[in-house]
């Protein structure tokens, strides 16, 4: 997985072409990281996505709340990236109302988003 | 075989069937996980009792099928149409096992193979990631092993026959008692690092039943605190199952000490209130101490949504009222389902349990209408009385009894699907069918007959009827053609519509090729609806190329037959380059009809009542009118008769007035002249003995209630012997 700033220096794309399951959730942390500390709008997207498991979801779902805390804003685009809603879906995450940090309703697990 | 593995195969065809509609919807939604679920519980069920009852063929082959599909549930295999239609060979492959145990099993092997290549790419977690899994937990992994995806799934199957029979097929779970548990389970933030995954717990959960499952996220720290590695999610778990607490104990039993959990029962069956109603919002958090009553109180004096407040308040955050909110859907959910369980509660009875009970009530039609006319003729009121009581109990009886064999036709709608699906990928045309009346109901032997000739209309309508995707584009049509399937009540019929949006039949066209094959001299003149007629009579094709679909210039005629043997009739509209409609009109049962029964010389017959339009006198006066002619004017509206007696060939000399009933044949009146009309008749349909058999003229008998015997006219049949008859008499 990897970073690009977009031109602008506003915004960026993470690229993810690897399975977002626990040996590799400290590295997209530092991704995470890098994106946020540099750009105010973040574009995620999948060149694949085999799997992923609790603590990925967990990392989305905490970096979707700090950007969002810092009026900063994440998409992201679930284009080969099918497994992501299924498996949250499994484990409870897909809501009808948006977590208590966002009122404005935009919570990553939102079940009317098109995610 | 036992009537246990007798009754195994009636539930394994079953949820073949269903099987089938669930994996074609999937085909045209590969993304709704609820159809998924369905499939992969399907073939799960599938395995399960077939491996229980000794069907270990069955068992072992579905499990394979089963593997891969789970692929599919954890989101690592997507659908695709190739995935479906190896899904859809599978399903019949298990339904020729079930159907002979000597099927080739060598078509298993290739199947299986061919659904391992559709997996062949998926990325199997690494080495690494197995290695992280402590040794803490080895003891969990193997329980969990079964539905451990992470696993290398595509490995060699380790089929355990004995561990499948333990496991109890989810039918027998609707007529258990169920229990429906709280569940909020708190895992250590190292849970993970200790070795457990708590996705899998839930997982193990979600195998116990039904279950809703929300996740509370408020402690997911953010970016700059998170250990990536520890778990901040604790859940809320409704579940809904037919175990007991132990099973949900015994899920956790090796994590006890490293995780909060709190099981409480909430709903059980045979509890006094069972409505749907479940407890309010707030009375389940106090309930949960997630709020106090007083904050409750509080904040209801703000009349406004519950949760709505409770979450602006900073009372409850929007996970606990969600989860609530859940909990109460849940148990509305499950009350319902129990209530129309318990208000819709069915037996499996025999089919043939259910002739032999139709036999009965037709024997007693008869011994009731002889009851009734003894009990009249005798003159005494008592016995009158208990004739007109027995005669009303008998109908209700026989109402009731018919009603049993009534099957929704949707029963048969829906083996279509799969039909128009194969042929149209066969042919490489696009089409969708649509159904219309599913719930319309008909008895069951009419359903049975009324595949075959359906089976062929449908057919004819994508081989003949619908174009190819371009020639339909050139059309300025839709690339994807349709074909709709319509039942309607009519009266005591039910009317059937098979219509396509196709290239419709040009009447000239079937002109030509009736003229070619001397089915029509060229002098004749036919109306359209005639010269589509023209399309039932033997030998005729319109298709330049004999094809495996048909146009093999026999079906049609077949159809027509097979309709007319259930009392029905068919008939064809179309409009070039819009399409076409077939309509079928077929009686709602075969066994109890109303008739009309009229007398010819000596003997009775019965008409069905339901053809029957209206009935008039013939006198001499009007035959002299006629000159001869075998018609009737009828309110300056001529009808042309059959007249029986001469039919019949009965020699002794007719009354002065006879009796014209009137009937419509293929949108045409025809009238059949006998000497009296008895009146109306339940007709108890009873087939004809072999001396009969070549009698197609008439469709069945019934016993009158002096005991003597009326055949059953069919007056379709009477009505083309006539003609024929006419014909022969022109040309002589």
């Amino acid at each position: 997985m990897n970073f690009q700033m977009d031109t602008s220096g506003q915004s960026g794309t993470i690229f993810i072409d690897e399975p977002l399951t626990i040996e590799n959730v400290s590295k997209m942390k530092t991704v995470f990281l890098d994106a946020y500390n540099k750009i105010d709008h973040v574009n995620i997207r999948f060149k694949s996505l085999a799997d992923i498991d609790l603590n990925g979801l967990q990392l989305f779902c905490s970096a979707h709340q700090t950007f969002a805390k810092a009026n900063k804003t994440m998409d992201i685009d679930l284009t080969n990236a099918s497994i992501f809603n299924k498996k949250a879906k499994k484990l409870g995450l897909i809501r009808h109302k948006g977590c208590h940090l966002e009122a404005s309703e935009n919570c990553l697990w939102r079940q009317k988003s098109s995610r | 075989m036992d009537k246990q593995q007798q009754a195994y195969r009636e539930e394994a065809y079953e949820l073949l069937a269903e099987l089938e509609i669930t994996l074609l919807e999937l085909e045209e939604n590969p993304d709704d996980d609820d159809l998924i679920d369905q499939v992969f519980r399907a073939m799960h069920t599938i395995k399960g009792s077939s491996a229980m009852f000794g069907f270990d063929a069955i068992a072992a082959f579905t499990h394979e099928v089963e593997t891969v599909l789970d692929l599919v549930r954890s989101g690592q295999l997507a659908v695709t149409k190739e995935l479906v239609n190896l899904a859809l060979k599978s399903r019949d492959q298990i339904k020729s096992m079930l159907d002979s145990p000597d099927v080739d099993l060598s078509k298993n092997e290739n199947i299986i193979k061919q659904l391992k290549g559709l997996s062949s790419d998926i990325k199997i977690p690494s080495a690494e990631a197995d290695e992280f899994i402590p040794e803490v937990v080895s003891d969990i992994e193997e329980d969990v092993s079964d539905i451990e995806i992470s696993k290398n799934p595509l490995s060699e199957p380790d089929i355990d026959l004995d561990q499948m029979k333990s496991e109890t097929p989810k039918i027998t779970t609707e007529t258990a008692s169920t229990i429906t548990y709280r569940i909020r389970f708190t895992p250590n933030p190292k849970l993970i690092i200790y070795g457990t995954n708590p996705f899998q717990l839930i997982l193990d959960i979600q195998e116990l039943g039904d279950t809703t499952i929300v996740a509370q996220t408020n402690k997911i720290p953010d970016l700059f605190e998170i250990a990536p590695d520890h778990c901040y999610i604790h859940w809320d778990i409704i579940l809904t199952t037919d175990q007991g607490i132990e099973a949900i104990r015994d899920i956790f039993i090796f994590i006890e000490d490293n995780c909060d959990l709190n099981i409480e029962t909430i709903d059980e069956d045979g509890e006094i209130e069972f409505g749907s109603d479940y407890k309010k919002l707030g009375q389940i958090l106090i309930e949960r101490k997630d709020i106090s009553s007083d904050l409750l109180k509080q904040t209801l004096q703000k009349q406004r949504r519950l949760g709505e407040i409770l979450v602006e308040s900073h009372v409850a955050d929007q996970g606990q009222v969600e989860s609530a909110l859940a909990e109460q859907n849940h148990i509305r959910t499950v009350r319902e389902k129990r209530a129309q369980n318990t208000s819709t509660s069915s037996i499996r009875v025999d089919a043939d349990k259910l002739d032999t009970l139709v036999d009965l009530v037709g024997e007693l039609v008869t011994v009731q209408a002889t009851l009734s006319q003894k009990a009249f003729s005798s003159e005494d009121t008592e016995l009158i009385g208990i004739a007109e009581q027995v005669e009303r109990l008998t109908a209700d009886l026989r109402d009731n009894t018919m009603s049993i064999r009534m099957l929704p036709i949707s029963t048969t709608f829906s083996t279509f699907k799969r039909l128009v699906r194969d042929l149209s990928n066969e042919l490489g045309k696009e089409v969708s069918m649509s159904t219309e009346g599913g719930k319309t109901e008909l008895d069951k032997k009419v359903i049975e007959r009324l595949n075959d000739p359906m089976v062929h209309i449908i057919r004819n309508c994508i081989d003949h009827g619908i174009e190819s995707p371009d020639v339909r584009e050139n059309a300025r049509k839709s690339r994807v053609g349709t074909i709709s399937l319509v039942a309607v009540h009519s009266g005591a019929n039910v009317l059937i519509k098979i219509s396509d949006d196709g290239a419709g039949i040009d009447p000239q066209k079937v002109r030509t090729i009736a003229l070619e094959k001397g089915i029509i001299t060229p002098d004749t003149e036919l109306s359209e609806t005639e010269t589509y007629n023209l399309l039932f009579a033997p030998g005729f094709s319109t298709a330049k190329t004999v094809s495996d679909i048909s146009g093999r210039g026999v079906g049609m005629d077949v159809v027509k037959s097979s309709i007319e043997a259930l009392r029905g009739t068919i008939e064809i509209e179309s409009e070039i380059g819009v399409g076409t409609t077939i309509t079928l009109k077929l009686p709602l049962t075969l066994a109890i009809i109303d008739g009309l029964l009229v007398e010819v010389g000596k003997e009775f017959y019965v008409l069905p009542l339901s053809a029957v339009e209206e009935c008039v006198e013939l006198t001499q006066a009007d035959r002299n009118k006629s000159k001869g002619r075998n018609i009737a004017w009828v309110r300056d509206e001529i009808i042309p008769y059959i007249p029986l007696r001469s039919l019949f060939q009965i020699q002794s000399p007719p009354p002065s007035i006879e009796q014209v009933v009137i009937v419509e044949i293929d949108n045409a009146l025809i009238g059949f002249v006998v000497d009296s009309i008895i009146g109306e008749h339940q007709t108890v349909i009873k087939s004809l003995g072999r001396v009969y058999r070549g009698a197609k003229e008439f469709s069945g008998a019934t016993i009158l209630a002096d005991g003597s015997v009326a055949l059953i006219l069919d007056v379709h049949r009477l009505s083309f012997l006539a003609e024929t008859l006419e014909r022969k008499k022109v040309a002589n």
